[in-house]
């Protein structure tokens, strides 16, 4: 199975063959991004034009198979930026049209959970995920990640990712801002400043999120404390978001009688977030499951893994008027 | 094939497919090709319109006609998308939507284009290039400046196709450096 994402603003081919991966072959438009400190849509779709086909030659060679070989494509059909998304699908109906194969259009949230069967094996008959990145920040019931996904909150504002990308603009750390925070965090105290937990009051919604307030407590803080260390800022800010994101995960675990936590999205290659949720979930008697930091941020290899699991259970492949859908519901893993 | 203007447009030898599908290129490009080619084995060469055209749409044939080179391991190139019909209008102007309230344009004389494409306000054409014939799928938008008439990738398949298989953007992408 070959599996195309081209979401956001990487471009990633991935080849599995079942639950072992062959290939992950991912090109960034990131540096190009740096200098406008943050994702433009045009260039990220420009630099997709750019990259695809040496990325498939790419994965072709890593995995040491020809496209030929293929039996079967699978691409992100959404959610992400549109004009990103159309060039991974007229790839993967070009690829499936010119060997003859079939075609699925899959859901980029429920790869970020699928991509973990390469990882630590097949998936268990329920568990909940907690995807968290620069455009998602999402608590999900899995009972099947071809089939019955269930959101159970959401970010109402910004996503965690983003949060990450704001506050490091603001403490001169550069894009993006979420490997730039984790490692200015590591020299300070995470009990610094005690930023606020949005949407944790006992009349909030228990599983959705809230960053903006956030953002905003941050910026108000530096603009009282000018001189204030980063490294301490960092570090708080960080445990803010870490704490929020680990409680709301583990509650769902709780609250739904799941005992398998998975981990996903950007935000899960966060060294604090991953403690914070491990010392949790072994409190809880949750099992924890996070694949390793390049199969968490975008790639390919998590569209091939959804892909192959929509063959393995018999899913119908997608018809040839597959679009991309720029906001595809997460409880459709799978576009007809 | 070419997807540089809202007609989808697709030809192999006599066969031809298209739709009228603004923003639905990546839905329909493929289907038409599955129309117009019954053995993908049958294919040798690939001809694709890079533009200028309105972007999303453009980088949809683009991409489709370089990963299918690619699988069935033959050769394609890019051409102009305004000189298929540019070649069979042979004096006039090629128009273009450019969106924005702009237009696309190229000028041609006995069927070769002078130049390269520019992009322009509607208003300019007659300005730049007064009294000359200006055809071309821009005029369903702005009626005044000639006579209607869509792309065809018909059309390409006799023009000499040298481009690289590459978005012809003719604008920066709208972002700013951050300060």
């Amino acid at each position: 199975m070959l599996g195309i994402e081209s979401s956001c603003d990487e471009t990633g081919v991935g080849i599995v063959s079942g639950t072992t991966l062959l290939a992950d072959a991912v090109a960034s438009s990131v540096p190009e991004q740096v200098r406008f400190g943050g994702v433009v849509p045009e260039i990220a779709s420009r630099a997709h034009v750019d990259a695809m086909v040496p990325t498939l030659q790419r994965a072709c060679e890593t995995a040491g198979v020809s496209l030929r070989d293929v039996d079967a494509i699978a691409v992100t059909a959404g959610p992400g930026l549109v004009g990103a998304l159309v060039v991974g699908v007229a790839a993967a109906k070009s690829l499936a049209l010119a060997l003859d194969k079939p075609l699925y259009g899959v859901n980029h949230l429920s790869a970020h959970v699928a991509v973990d069967q390469l990882q630590h094996g097949p998936l268990p008959d329920g568990c909940v995920a907690l995807l968290a990145s620069g455009g998602h920040s999402s608590i999900l019931r899995v009972t099947d990640v071809t089939a019955d996904v269930e959101p159970l909150g959401a970010t109402i504002d910004d996503a965690a990712g983003e949060a990450f990308d704001k506050v490091a603009r603001m403490l001169g750390l550069g894009f993006p801002g979420g490997p730039a925070i984790d490692l200015a965090a590591r020299d300070g105290d995470p009990g610094a400043i005690t930023f606020p937990r949005g949407l944790t009051g006992p009349r909030d919604a228990p599983f959705d999120y809230s960053f903006s307030g956030l953002k905003t407590a941050v910026k108000r803080w530096l603009a009282a404390n000018p001189h204030a260390p980063v490294a301490d800022v960092a570090a708080s800010f960080q445990e803010a978001v870490a704490d929020v994101l680990s409680s709301k995960a583990v509650a769902a675990c709780r609250e739904t009688g799941m005992d398998t936590l998975i981990l996903g999205g950007g935000v899960a290659a966060n060294s604090r977030l991953r403690a914070l949720t491990q010392q949790r979930c072994d409190a809880a008697g949750i099992r924890l499951r996070v694949p390793r930091p390049a199969l968490c941020t975008d790639n390919g290899a998590m569209v091939a893994a959804l892909g192959a699991e929509m063959v393995a259970r018999g899913r119908p492949p997608s018809g040839w008027l597959l679009g991309a859908d720029s906001s595809l519901p997460v409880v459709e893993p799978l576009v007809p | 094939m070419d997807t540089s203007t809202a007609h989808c447009t697709v030809a192999f030898g006599l066969r031809r497919a298209g739709v009228v599908a603004p923003t639905g290129h990546a839905e329909h490009l493929a289907a038409l090709i599955r129309e117009v080619v019954s053995s993908m084995s049958d294919v040798e060469r690939i001809v694709v319109g890079v533009g200028p055209g309105p972007y999303t749409g453009l980088r949809v044939g683009v991409v489709t006609a370089a990963t299918m080179a690619q699988a069935l391991g033959i050769p394609v190139a890019g051409v102009c998308s305004l000189d298929g019909l540019g070649r069979r209008l042979g004096d006039g102007v090629v128009v273009t939507d450019a969106r924005r309230r702009e237009v696309f344009a190229a000028r041609y004389r006995g069927g070769r284009r002078l130049g390269d494409p520019l992009v322009l306000p509607p208003a300019q054409v007659a300005d730049k290039w007064p009294g000359v014939h200006v055809v071309g799928p821009a005029v369903q938008r702005y009626p005044d400046l000639g006579e209607f008439a869509q792309l065809e990738a018909a059309d390409l398949v006799d023009v000499t196709a040298d481009l690289p298989v590459h978005p012809w953007y003719l604008r920066e992408p709208d972002a700013t450096p951050a300060s």
